[in-house]
């Protein structure tokens, strides 16, 4: 059982790691169209996407922090 | 993202596609081989094995880096499986070329390793479909 718990959380773990990447690369992908158009309704809107890109990024990094700090206290235990 | 780290990433993504598409072709043409009999089918799967080992080294030391920067050299079940089937991959690739090289007749019919040929070359194979489907999960 115990190891099943810790299969699940690795698994999760994994899934945010591979994630946390495209989130970044997604974000330097609407920056760098940001910055090639000089029109500001198209500047706002690759900014504004850039920034949905960045706050995603940040929350996966924030679960991942806690499921590793859950995994960490799970292995101190068993 | 750094000057460096993208041109790494990208080479690690070309280069794991002539290891990924050449073995196989490679197996197809030398099956080809060993049904007809025509040692063009030979040769050519053996270009092709040599073009894939030649690849690999590149495909493994970019996916470290690609690994090191982008995932933060974060330890998972997959980044392990990648680095240990990709190590054995070049190392099995080097070894059944080198053969091949030094011993033209292994995967002929009058060679009594044939079959040991063979199985190593699927082996082969079965690594590489491994490695190219845990790539795929990046995409």
């Amino acid at each position: 059982m115990a190891s099943r718990e810790v299969r699940d959380l690795e698994r999760k773990i994994e899934a945010l790691i591979m994630a946390i990447p495209r989130e970044e690369e997604a974000y330097e992908f609407y920056m760098e169209l940001h910055n090639e158009y000089e029109e500001d309704s198209s500047k706002d809107m690759f900014l504004f996407l850039a920034n949905q890109e960045r706050k995603h990024k940040d929350s996966l990094e924030e679960l991942l922090a806690k499921l590793e700090m859950r995994l960490a206290e799970f292995k101190q235990q068993t | 993202m750094a000057l460096f780290t993208k041109p790494a990433v990208r080479l690690h993504h070309i280069a794991s596609h002539f290891t990924n598409g050449l073995w196989p072709a490679g197996v197809v043409l030398f099956f080809s081989y060993l049904l007809t009999g025509k040692n063009a089918y030979e040769s050519a799967a053996y270009y092709c094995f040599i073009l894939s080992t030649l690849a690999s080294p590149f495909v493994l030391f970019s996916g470290v880096f690609d690994w090191k920067l982008r995932f933060k050299g974060r330890t998972t079940r997959i980044f392990t499986h990648k680095r240990v089937f990709g190590f054995i991959f070049m190392l099995l690739s080097i070894a059944i070329v080198a053969w091949r090289f030094f011993d033209p007749s292994a995967p002929t019919a009058e060679s009594g390793y044939r079959m040991i040929y063979t199985v190593l070359v699927l082996l082969n194979c079965g690594f590489v479909i491994y490695l190219g489907y845990l790539g795929g999960k990046f995409l």
